[in-house]
């Protein structure tokens, strides 16, 4: 079931001679449960491309729908609305906010909804996340293994239709890049989250189910991962 | 050398980081601004006082009068003496021409050039004197009738006067406003302004001949100069003193001036020494406002509260400045982590720090300087027109431009006190930053708390997801939340420190220039004019008049009677006495006993004041009092209110010619030791036999200043009785005399017109030019005329206050815009975490509300503190050098203050906030972090 849909999406940084065309006529599909890796060199427009789809920015033209809304036509309130239960956001740079502690950074999205604290809901994310025992640290008492797992428990609370990630494991070593990627892969598949990765890494990017590699703003590939692996092989 | 790398680093990360290095360079240039109105706008409203001070008795700050030509060299010999300007007193001689039978003799001075200027001797007519022959005579001579004009001749046989005490006017007379005593047979000498009271039986006047005569040609007409005394018995004329003259005089008059930058503390002591036993005057209404006059206790209260307000204004500045560089210095922490991570030692990050902020003085300091001295000519521009077509006062302003005082001092303490701001300022970040590592100093996260921190589900319970993150953002940031809460404090504490300070300084103001002893203050803004008259009569028939006309809007008849009657010693309370005795105690410069006491301050009958209020304000008055109108309002058992707080001190209680050892002021309450329903026996004199009349008071009820604030200022160092029409027509049938008129007791008409009232208008305008020069017993007065000197200058440094603390509190409100977006600036980036995570601009909206009122709660309870304690020393210090003044607490500048903060706090979140392009939010997420 398609669960995400761009078409003819392109970003326009600057005016006139200044202008810096980020996306170029990008246009794509993405199925409910997929996990689509995007791929490309620095500058290429794949962080651009990851916040229009999550609603943080928007294009200069063309549409994204999920489901059946184009969420850009959406006002700025209905929009934020569809950013806190819709889209999980995980950034390289984590993102926390410095003066919550851990708990209280994971309960952001759901207390921004106006919901009362579900307690058994933060137990069970702290739990998958390893973060039980540093419940009430500050961001800035944590390492940053655990400061990505503080952020990717923030975007699985609401459970998001759609998880969006950029470079997540861009700042870590391999040993925390690779928990980090299992408990996203974790909960694509038990969830049936959409998982939307952007990365450098070629081996994360095979795990995924589709690779789109982006280059000057054109998605110049989008392939099966298990046909490309065929083709490999 | 070493240094160079981290300021050229430092020189680049300044010029990227525009917004940033403005808003650090915009705190210190208000800083700068503020201390340069501070100093200079000081300096500048001192002279502009003195130059308005001067109009009232001259240029002059010392004169002395009777000294010798060994005394004039002493004199000239001081360093501190600037001019010195000779004149004399030829005497008095007959004026043939006088129409006033109380004033029949012209009193002439001769002055040299200089005099004329220094006296504020305004011509009105003709010329000022070129030879010694000529004379200038007052207009109050014409004024009064007689037939001389310019050019006309007076031939003067000049005398001395005496009196000769007389056996049929009892043991002794007494004049207690010129300090003589004369005892039958005893011949004493008077002052220049006795009166002239013709033929009596108590004393008699002598002339002596001095043995001068002289022929004068009338060759100019002066305005009545400001030493002229209306029951003088000589009109003043002034002839030419020629500088050849003076050194052949024996003994004469010297004025001088001094130069107050010179001028060493105990200089009065010195005048004083040098003349001995002559008579010696201090302008003090010029030198006081410098902390000069020859008054110590005051010349300590204007030095203590500059001191104070500069301190203060010091404080503050470094709170702000603090905050500023606070803010700055957090953001730039993470390059001079990087620096510090190549190898910059602790000493190159502090050189860092210190750099750029001499830097951006160096820049401010000239900037600051001009743009303070343009605020300040700016106001003192405005100020001139204002306090004279607004506030009516240009009969007592300067003329021309008001020139701004920039003295070298000043500005060096400018310099000095905003390089020193500055150098404390960045002191504590720069040790901060240099104590910080690297990786804390990359990280940004210094200002975190170290500690794990609980959730509070109660919290977020309560206060909802905003609450939860303004409440973790004031506890957890608790140094940048600390910024905007000081920043806010400082403005609210200075407004209210300022203006308590202002209000002290004006209570002073007030008391001194006021000091004059009995008088009702009315707030005459409502009225339109003032009819006053010693006639009931006639002040009856105006009020008639006034009545029948459809032009009038409303009328309000008091009656005032000042030194009216006699009472017990003991209707005045113990502390009365007290503080009395207190006050002769300075005079004798000794304890006195009590039985001295009682017998030099004759304790045993005290003068009462009367104000008999109409109908409508006493009915008022009787409820603030708890009293029955009823009650008085009956004429056949007389009742009164009384006040029941007075004022004593040094200048109101005056013991015969001597001088106090300082000044000292009492505030007493009670006044008097009478209760609700006692009575008191007042003592009248009749009107027609003279003789005492005895009247039964009631005491109705008793008032506070306060209560009676809002109808009448009454400043007395005796008791006021206030009564009602009917009471008080009672006392005007015992105390009237054959002409109609009540000595010592005077209507007063308040008029109130409509607004097109142009006919009645005109009338009254009538009467009160016939009033300036015909009826005796009645003066008409637009209101706008009715200020007296001190008056207006009472509201010339109430305006000059005004100005200061909207001054002070217009920089520091900058200073919190400032604080605020800066510190919006620095949180761009945990917006956009917010915004991204779906949090709405309403609820981020509410978010900084929450916040808000954390931070004014923060500052409120800080300011609370802060201006307590200031006012606390403020009003010990004042009580302590002054006397025990009441100092009401700065409630409504506490309010107002709270209400500003409160609404710039609120609009500056906003703005700062909702100014910021949302789309840029999106590049902070992309920041790098570590």
């Amino acid at each position: 079931m398609e669960l995400l849909r761009c078409e003819h999406i392109t970003k326009i940084y600057g005016k006139g001679a200044a202008a810096v065309k980020a996306l170029n006529d990008v246009s794509f599909r993405v199925e409910q449960g997929e996990f689509v890796s995007i791929v490309g060199p620095s500058g290429s427009g794949k962080s651009t491309l990851l916040h229009i789809l999550g609603g943080v920015d928007k294009p200069t033209e063309g549409k994204v729908f999920v489901g059946n809304t184009d969420i850009h036509t959406l006002n700025e309130d209905k929009l934020a609305i569809f950013r806190r239960r819709q889209i999980g956001l995980v950034y390289q740079f984590y993102n926390l906010l410095p003066v919550l502690n851990v708990e209280e950074n994971i309960l952001l999205p759901h207390l921004l909804d106006g919901r009362p604290a579900n307690k058994e809901r933060l137990e069970k994310i702290l739990s998958q996340m390893g973060l039980s025992a540093q419940r009430h640290h500050l961001p800035s008492q944590l390492s940053g293994g655990q400061q990505q797992r503080v952020s990717i428990g923030r975007a699985l609370f609401n459970h998001p239709a759609i998880l969006l990630a950029d470079e997540p494991t861009g700042n870590l070593d391999r040993k925390n890049s690779e928990e980090i990627i299992r408990l996203l892969m974790e909960s694509n598949r038990s969830q049936k989250q959409t998982l939307i990765l952007i990365t450098h890494d070629e081996s994360i990017a095979l795990k995924a189910d589709r690779m789109l590699c982006i280059e000057d703003g054109r998605i110049i590939r989008d392939e099966r991962i298990r046909i490309m692996k065929e083709e490999i092989r | 050398m070493k240094n160079r790398i981290v300021w050229r680093v430092t020189r680049r990360y300044m010029k990227q980081n525009k917004k940033r290095t403005f808003t650090a360079f915009l705190g210190i240039l208000f800083m700068v601004v503020l201390m340069t109105c501070v100093f200079v706008g000081k300096d500048t409203a001192i002279a502009y006082l003195r130059q308005v001070a001067s109009q009232k008795d001259g240029k002059w700050q010392v004169s002395m009068y009777g000294i010798t030509q060994k005394e004039l060299s002493k004199v000239q010999s001081l360093p501190y003496v600037a001019e010195t300007a000779v004149s004399m007193d030829l005497g008095y001689t007959s004026l043939a021409e006088s129409k006033n039978p109380l004033r029949p003799y012209l009193f002439v001075k001769a002055y040299t050039a200089l005099c004329f200027d220094w006296m504020n001797i305004h011509l009105k007519e003709g010329r000022l004197p070129e030879h010694e022959g000529e004379l200038l005579i007052s207009e109050s001579i014409l004024d009064d009738g007689a037939d001389l004009g310019i050019g006309d001749t007076i031939d003067a046989d000049f005398f001395q006067r005496t009196i000769t005490g007389l056996s049929s006017g009892g043991s002794k007379t007494i004049f207690p406003f010129y300090g003589i005593e004369v005892t039958p047979g005893e011949t004493v000498s008077v002052p220049q302004n006795f009166p002239y009271y013709g033929k009596n039986d108590s004393f008699r006047e002598n002339q002596t001949p001095s043995g001068k005569s002289a022929s004068y040609q009338i060759v100019g007409i002066m305005e009545a100069p400001s030493f002229e005394t209306k029951d003088g018995a000589g009109y003043p004329a002034l002839t030419l003193l020629s500088d050849t003259a003076v050194s052949s005089l024996s003994t004469f008059n010297l004025s001088l001036t001094m130069d107050l930058s010179r001028l060493p503390s105990q200089y009065s002591q010195e005048l004083r020494s040098i003349a001995s036993d002559c008579e010696i005057d201090f302008n003090n209404y010029l030198l006081i406002f410098s902390g000069d006059s020859s008054d110590s206790t005051l010349n300590l209260v204007v030095i203590f509260l500059q001191v104070f307000f500069a301190l203060i204004i010091m404080g503050a500045s470094v709170l702000l400045i603090c905050n500023v560089f606070r803010l700055s210095y957090l953001e730039r922490s993470r390059y001079l982590g990087m620096l510090a991570s190549v190898g910059a030692t602790r000493r190159q990050k502090r050189s860092s720090v210190y750099y750029e902020a001499f830097s951006l003085l160096l820049a401010a300091l000239p900037l600051g300087i001009f743009l303070g001295i343009g605020v300040v000519e700016l106001g003192m521009l405005l100020l001139n027109p204002f306090l004279g077509k607004i506030l009516m006062l240009s009969d007592y302003l300067a003329e021309g431009a008001i020139p701004l005082a920039i003295s070298p001092g000043a500005i060096a303490l400018i310099l000095l006190l905003s390089s020193a701001t500055v150098l404390i300022s960045a002191f504590l970040p720069a040790r901060r930053i240099a104590k910080t590592g690297p990786i804390e100093c990359i990280r940004q996260d210094t200002d975190l708390r170290r500690q794990p921190a609980r959730t509070s589900f109660f919290l977020i319970r309560r206060l909802k997801v905003e609450g939860m993150l303004a409440v973790n953002t004031l506890r957890r940031q608790k140094k940048s939340s600390r910024a905007m809460v000081s920043a806010a404090s400082v403005f609210m504490t200075l407004m209210v420190v300022t203006s308590f300070g202002a209000s002290s300084l004006l209570r002073i103001a007030h008391t001194k220039l006021d000091s004059s002893g009995a008088a009702v203050g009315t707030d005459l803004k409502s009225w339109d004019y003032l009819a006053v008259g010693d006639n009931s009569e006639e002040i009856h028939a105006l009020t008639d008049e006034l009545q029948s006309s459809k032009e009038t809007d409303t009328l309000r008849l008091w009656y005032t009677g000042t030194f009216l009657g006699l009472v017990d010693g003991n209707v005045y309370s113990q502390e009365f006495w007290d503080a009395y005795h207190d006050i002769f105690n300075l005079y004798y410069r000794r304890t006195l006993s009590e039985e001295e006491f009682a017998s030099l301050a004759m304790t045993s009958e005290k003068v009462i004041n009367l104000l008999a209020v109409d109908s409508e304000t006493l009915d008022a008055l009787a409820k603030d009092a708890g009293a029955d109108p009823d009650l008085l309002h009956n004429a056949e058992s007389p009742s009164a209110l009384i006040v029941n707080e007075g004022e004593l001190s040094t200048d109101t209680v005056r013991v015969w010619q001597m001088t106090p050892e300082h000044y000292r002021f009492y505030h007493i309450e009670p006044m008097t030791s009478l209760k609700t329903g006692k009575k008191l026996d007042l003592r009248l004199t009749s009107g027609t036999t003279e003789e005492t009349a005895n009247l039964e008071v009631t005491a109705a009820g008793f008032l506070t200043k306060q209560q009676i604030s809002q109808y009448a200022g009454l400043s007395s160092d005796y008791l006021w009785l206030i009564i009602g029409p009917e009471t008080c027509q009672k006392i005007l049938d015992i105390t009237k005399n054959e002409e109609g008129i009540s000595p010592g007791i005077s209507a007063n008409l308040y008029i109130r017109l409509k607004s097109n009232a142009s006919g009645l208008s005109r009338r009254l305008d009538d009467l009160s030019s016939d009033s300036a020069s015909g009826s005796d017993s009645m003066i008409v007065l637009p209101v706008y005329l009715t200020q007296d000197f001190s008056g207006a200058l009472y509201t010339i440094i109430q305006v000059l206050l005004i100005c200061f603390v909207v001054l002070t509190s217009v920089i520091c409100l900058l200073n919190l815009y400032n604080s605020i977006s800066g510190r919006m600036t620095e949180r761009k980036r945990e917006f956009a975490i917010l915004l991204s995570v779906g949090m709405t601009k309403k609820q981020l909206k509410k978010m900084l509300l929450a916040e808000s009122w954390g931070i004014l709660l923060q500052s409120l309870l800080l300011t609370a503190i802060a201006s307590a304690f200031c006012i606390f020393l403020i009003r010990e210090c004042l009580t302590r050098i002054f006397g025990n003044i009441v100092l009401p607490l700065p409630l409504p500048a506490f309010s107002a203050s709270f209400l500003i903060t409160l609404l710039a706090v609120f609009l500056i979140t906003r703005y700062s906030f909702f100014r910021q392009n949302y789309s840029n939010l999106l590049e902070e997420l992309r920041r790098e972090s570590v």
